[in-house]
């Protein structure tokens, strides 16, 4: 038979580029039939051939255990093979991963160095828990070995042992201390990158060999380990402040005299992470540290300007460090930074930035957020959107207190918004309208930019995948709320009627219906804000505000047929708004029914819904009628009105918009209804001045009732607010209780209530529910606001100056704000704006400190809480001492019952540490090497400890899940556990010859099922246990399962045996592999279901030490059982019984 | 090739060395050599012709180590082989895991002097021959045939980069 050779197979692939997928796969056939060939030359080159395919992404998890055949083979080339395919393939989840246990074992004791350093390479690749535990005495013997080459991979092997088996850390480290004295370099370096490694887990633990590392630090000439010693020395510092100032000077002169770059680089880096420790204990800072950081900053410097990109990249990555402890001395570097941000190399540039950010201060804010806006005109993609996402952050942080002048950092965000493709319009948008709600002076500013803004809306919009339009959303809201200024806003281009017309002409354009609809929904508010403030301001025309009014006439229509639900709400509700006020004419009826058959049945049920709803709320049904009249009634009384509307519709159905020509000759009257009804507009529409509310400060406002918008709404509710309105105005209760109540009849049915102060709600985000609730009562006095009326609205709507007073979240408090409120101007912006900031942090520090606080209100409950903490630290202190001895007294198992009590607290803390340094070096974390070793901790012996061992394990364990779990359930289960722990110090060691057996059914009957499970390895011997489960515990009949081919074969590695069965699971038992598992009463140790069957790996343990380990593979209905066991008798009669069962 | 220090699954393996394939292909010449992921993880490379050589770090090792170990690790391939090229490395490839397990063990550096390295490597070899050798005569040595090149496997060279992913991630 000629099989072909690894080139074969590489050629035959290179040749086949097209398709290799066929070619692969028959030489894939032809591997699975060279693996069953005798010949062991055969096998151990399709092992390569196939370690070759899995490299090109192919995966033979079949081939696991010829692998492991190959390993075994008796020569060096096959086992190299062997090796290299288990190093690459086998992974935690393997399953034949447990039969290299022994394997490996007699690999160490070979004669051969290079076949112990293939076992012990592989070890490192493949190590889990198991191997880790059992192999780790013998690994340890190595370290002793005569070879240097051996004793430098056993020992950098141990690191990864443990990594998988912590405990293991305390039996061995004196031996990695041993190696640190060692002759050969190589081993002393690898011993040092094992703490090294160490230490970046847990440094506590180190401490103590500082001066040793110190010495080799001054000593050594390897760069290599140099470095390590270096890094290791650093991540002591963070425990010991003292080491800091004795390694400054050391490491100054390694930066000094070496060549080398990157020990120079790691030894610049150590310093700029010790140096914030360098300071003594009474804040005095030794002579040398500004000499030292000026080194840094020197050697820094070089590196960025360097020509080679990694140590461009590096220098900045130091200078980030650097900047942590020593600000001043990074920004004298100000400029070279800046040149960086031009280079070519993303990476480099996004560090440059990230150092710009932490470099910014109150002064060179400006400067530097102009040259970063010259690079983000030339940048795109990815990198412009970090660019605009820093300079915003660099603004921004701490509540703006970098930030000096406001409006130019509203121009910034102008500038940024009008970028094509930016992904950041919601930030710039949440910016815009937090400064202009925060910051008085500048919104007269920010209006005139916005208005620039809206009015050349059209050139930014239409550009696909801008986020443009979350900018018009808060360029519009803003005009809209702080319509008040528009009267100053002086544009430099003409407008054709005035700015009010032209800002109405956009926002309610047909055009804008283009834009999303969360945009639309403002845009709607905001025009109807922007025609109360035209009404009220003085310089307006009475043709303009006709012409307003037209535009209004002309497009709510439109509006009110748009799809999205809450836009057409809105619409409609300012239209019949504007109309109750008789400003503009009703829509006709058959106008009016079409519309409202387009708009579906929610609009028509809401109108139905009315009487009834009336009739729930209110004892006054007759109010139906007054509240349906209520539009017809206006028409009928103003029959001026609808005379002069029917006309204008003439004109308007045949020119649009149209000039309003015939409305304004007809009706100085409208106007003058305008000018008198704004006042009630105004107040409807900005009934509060917005304030930013702080998230928490939100939650803590308990909800108040009346607004369970979703609830049906309850009688009480609006009888409570009609109260509160009478203590307003008395006049009229009856029409107030109608008019407010019909609007939300008929807005109830809408997807959300309609309210001006919800709608202003849903646009900021931010507003509290506190300013909604009172605008809510202002609303509900206004909406049917007579001119009579109009006089209380004074009381509802404050001139701007008196809201401000004692509202904490603004940033300029009253005093300035009047000031600058009325003329504008900011001259002393930069004085005012200091106190500004500091009482904005107070304020700020105060809401957070009250939500954080939150749950416990109240000075008694305080105390107690700030007790409480203390107490936790206190605790949790002492915790991890616990925790440690617990983790660390691998086997100890006694537990002091106050240990237990307090065992979540530290659960709590591994879960904290585990945060940070990731699980899998949890345990490694947790290992303390500084308490000496106990005298029951002792190096897990290779033989006569198994029961005990196993047993040494679960105690821990359980009761970790435990304390998890059931923190609370009983003491009936610690003292169960207690006694189990009992059970293993008896017997620990030599004690083979108690009945383990009689113990753990003890145990296992009083425990819960998961202990039970979990105790599963100790184990009565399995003979009687076999009788005992098929009696008991299974259902399992002999017939049950019966073999067609069974077929056994067994053969001996070492002292243990393996023997392997096949039978078939004729009757299709559901789940056989617990089935086997009950029967010998054994514990899954791990497995898996994939697509071609399901394997499990089981461990059962029998009296006398008798190991019994069973590797099950169920594919359709055959079962294949590998048994191993240390005793071939226990084996064979295991095999047999299956036989049996099977026959 | 590749090699893992630490626990994955085959998919997970696959899928990192893709994304890896996909940040490190299309950087050029003049970008620095560190590549820092979303995800914080570190990937330092280096390319010698049409050879990629990629190691991943965890966080806080130092850049330049690893580009001095893979530096180191080029050398000793390239002192073995004889002017290392990416035919060397595919068709040989047990080798050159040979040579990377001297070298790095565990994602961490064994043995610093190539020298040595080198001479444990030969060593090794000498064994395999010997096996070789005591084998029926009649099967050829694949070992040694594959170090002849033929004429149109030299044209193909550099045809594609081999990436050689030595990945140590998260220790």
């Amino acid at each position: 038979m000629f099989e072909k050779s690894l080139s074969d197979l590489v050629k035959g692939i290179r040749a086949n580029k097209r398709s290799p997928s066929a070619f692969i796969s028959a030489s894939i056939l032809e591997c699975k039939k060279e693996l069953k060939d005798s010949n062991e030359f055969v096998k151990a080159n399709a092992i390569r051939k196939l370690t070759f395919l899995r490299m090109m992404g192919y995966e033979f998890s079949w081939a696991n255990f010829a692998t492991i055949e190959v390993m075994s083979s008796q020569r060096f080339g096959h086992k190299r093979v062997g090796y290299l395919s288990a190093a690459q393939s086998f992974n935690e989840d393997t399953d034949v991963i447990l039969l290299t246990t022994n394997l490996l074992k007699k690999e160490f004791g070979s004669s051969n160095v290079y076949e112990v350093g293939l076992a012990i390479n592989c070890l490192s690749n493949i190590v889990t828990q198991d191997l880790a535990r059992e192999l780790l005495p013998d690994l340890t013997q190595l370290t002793q070995h005569s070879h240097g080459y051996i004793r430098k991979k056993a020992v950098l092997c141990l690191f990864k042992l443990f990594m998988k088996y912590p405990q293991g850390l305390r039996l061995t480290f004196d031996r990695i201390k041993q190696c640190l004295d060692d002759s050969e370099p190589a081993v002393v370096s690898c011993a040092v990158n094992v703490i090294t490694e160490l230490a970046d887990k847990n440094p506590k633990n180190y401490l103590l060999m500082a001066p040793h590392f110190f010495s080799l630090l001054t000593s050594s000439s390897n760069n290599w380990m140099l470095i390590k010693v270096v890094k290791l020395l650093g991540s002591l510092v963070s425990e010991e402040p003292r080491l800091a100032r004795k390694l400054l000077e050391p490491l100054a002169a390694i930066v000094q005299n070496t060549q080398a770059k990157s020990l120079l680089y790691e030894a610049v880096y150590t310093l700029t992470l010790a140096l914030p420790f360098a300071k003594k204990s009474d804040g005095s800072v030794s002579k040398a540290v500004p000499g030292i950081v000026e080194l840094c900053a020197d050697k820094l410097k070089s590196f960025v300007e360097e020509a080679d990109q990694n140590l461009k990249y590096l220098g900045l990555v130091g200078f980030v460090s650097l900047m942590r402890s020593h600000p001043k001395a990074v920004v004298n570097h100000r400029n070279l930074i800046l040149r960086c941000l031009c280079d070519d190399d993303v990476t480099i540039r996004s560090r440059a930035l990230e150092l710009l950010t932490g470099m910014v201060t109150r002064k060179n804010l400006q400067e530097l957020v102009d040259q970063l806006m010259q690079h983000v005109r030339l940048s795109e993609g990815d990198y412009r959107d970090e660019l605009i996402q820093k300079i915003i952050f660099m603004c921004s942080r701490d509540k703006y207190a970098f930030l000096t002048d406001f409006k130019w950092y509203i121009s910034v965000l102008v500038v940024m918004s009008r970028l094509h493709g930016t992904e950041h319009g919601a930030m710039i948008s949440s910016q815009i309208m937090d400064v202009a709600t925060r910051v008085f002076p500048v919104r007269d500013f920010c209006v005139g930019k916005m208005v620039g803004l809206l009015l050349k809306s059209e050139v930014v919009m239409g550009k696909s995948k801008s986020t443009i339009w979350e900018v018009l959303h808060a360029a519009a809201w803003v005009v809209g709320e702080y319509a008040n200024f528009i009267d100053n806003v002086d544009l430099q281009e003409n407008v054709p009627v005035s700015l009010h017309h032209s800002l109405l002409s956009v926002l309610l354009s047909p055009s804008s219906l283009g834009l999303p609809s969360r945009t639309q929904a403002v845009f709607v508010q905001a025009a109807i804000k922007v025609f109360a403030a035209a009404c009220n301001s003085g310089l307006t025309k009475p043709e303009q505000l006709v012409m307003c009014l037209d535009i209004f006439q002309a497009n709510l229509p439109l509006w009110m047929k748009s799809k999205d639900i809450e836009v057409q709400e809105r619409a409609s509700s300012c239209y019949r708004f504007l109309t109750s006020f008789d400003l503009l004419r009703p829509l006709k009826e058959p106008e009016l029914v079409a519309l409202e058959l387009e708009e579906g049945m929610s609009n028509k049920e809401g109108t139905d819904l009315e009487p009834t709803k009336v009739e729930r709320e209110g004892n006054e049904s007759p109010l139906a009628d007054d509240l349906l009249g209520l539009v017809m009634s206006t028409t009928i009384e103003t029959p001026v009105l609808s005379v002069n509307a029917d006309s204008t519709i003439i004109t308007s159905d045949n020119a649009g918009s149209g000039d309003g020509s015939f409305g304004r000759l007809l009706d100085t009257t409208l106007t003058e209804r305008c000018r008198e009804h704004a006042r009630a507009i105004l107040a409807v529409c900005v009934p509060e001045p917005m304030k930013p509310v702080n998230a928490k400060a939100q939650k803590r406002l308990t909800p108040p009732s009346f607004h369970g918008f979703q609830g049906s709404l309850r009688a009480g509710l609006f009888h409570d607010l009609i109260q509160e309105d009478s203590t307003v105005s008395r006049k009229r209760k009856l029409t107030i209780e109608e008019v407010s109540f019909g609007f939300f009849g008929a807005r109830a049915t809408m997807s959300q209530p309609s309210s001006t102060g919800t709608i202003s709600f849903d646009e900021t985000g931010e507003i509290g529910d506190v300013s909604t609730a009172m605008s809510g009562n202002g609303k509900d006095s206004t909406l049917k606001e007579t001119p009579s009326q109009s006089s209380h609205l004074q009381n509802i709507n404050c001139p701007p100056g008196d809201r401000v007073d004692g509202t904490p979240f603004y940033l300029t408090d009253s005093g300035v704000m009047g000031g600058n409120f009325s003329d504008g101007g900011d001259d002393e912006a930069d004085a005012d704006f200091g106190e500004i900031r500091l009482g904005a942090s107070e304020s700020d520090d105060d809401n957070s400190r009250e939500g954080a606080k939150r749950p416990e209100r109240g000075k008694g409950k305080k105390k107690k809480s700030k007790k409480k903490k203390e107490r936790k630290t206190d605790d949790s202190f002492a915790m991890r001492e616990d925790a440690m001895a617990i983790f660390g007294g691998d086997g100890v198992g006694v537990y002091q019952s106050d240990e237990e009590a307090n065992g979540e607290e530290s659960d709590e803390q591994r879960g904290g540490r585990a945060g940070g340094a990731g699980q899998e070096f949890d345990g490694l974390a947790q290992i303390d090497l500084t308490t000496p070793l106990a005298p029951d901790e002792v190096m897990p012996e290779r033989k006569h400890r198994e029961v005990p061992e196993h047993r040494m394990e679960s105690p821990p364990k359980e009761t970790r899940t435990k304390k998890k779990k059931k923190k609370k359930k009983g003491k009936r289960e610690k003292k169960m556990k207690k006694k189990e722990s009992t059970a293993d110090l008896l017997d620990f060691g030599a004690a083979n010859d108690v009945d383990v057996a009689d113990l753990a059914e003890k145990v296992a009957e009083r425990a819960p099922p998961a202990l039970n499970t979990m105790g599963g390895d100790l184990l009565t011997p399995v003979s009687s246990n076999l009788q005992d489960s098929t009696v008991t515990s299974l259902n399992l009949k002999p017939d049950e399962m019966a073999t067609l081919d069974s077929l056994a074969s067994e053969f001996v590695t070492g002292e243990w045996a393996v023997v392997s069965t096949k039978v078939k699971n004729e009757s299709g038992v559901a789940n056989p592999i617990r089935v086997i598992a009950r029967m010998l009463n054994a514990s899954i140790v791990d497995g898996s279901v994939s697509d071609d069957g399901s394997y499990a790996s089981l461990a059962a343990t029998g009296k006398g030490n008798k190991r019994l380990r069973v590797l099950v593979k169920c594919k359709g209905k055959v079962i294949k059982l590998d048994f191993k066991s240390n005793s071939k008798k226990l084996a064979k009669s295991a095999s047999k019984m299956f036989k049996e069962l099977a026959l | 090739m590749s090699a893992f220090y630490a626990n994955y699954t085959p998919s997970q393996r696959a899928r990192i060395v893709r994304s890896i394939q996909m940040m490190v292909l299309p950087r050029t010449a003049n970008m620095s050599n560190m590549i820092t992921t979303e995800t914080g993880e570190k990937m330092v490379y280096r390319r010698y012709a049409s050879l990629y050589f990629i190691v991943g770090l965890p966080d806080g090792a130092n850049e330049l180590l690893a580009l001095e170990e893979i530096h180191l690790f080029v050398e000793v391939l390239d002192q073995y082989f004889g002017n290392v090229c990416e035919l060397d490395i595919i068709f040989n490839f047990h080798r050159a895991y040979a040579v990377l397990f001297e070298v790095i063990m565990g994602g961490h550096i064994v043995e610093g002097s190539k020298k040595e390295a080198i001479e444990q490597i030969t060593k090794q070899d000498v064994l395999i021959e010997e096996v070789n050798a005591a084998n029926s005569g009649q099967r050829r040595d694949h070992s040694n045939e594959e170090n002849g090149l033929s004429y149109t496997m030299q044209m193909q060279l550099g045809r594609r980069p081999t990436k050689q992913i030595n990945h140590t991630l998260s220790f």
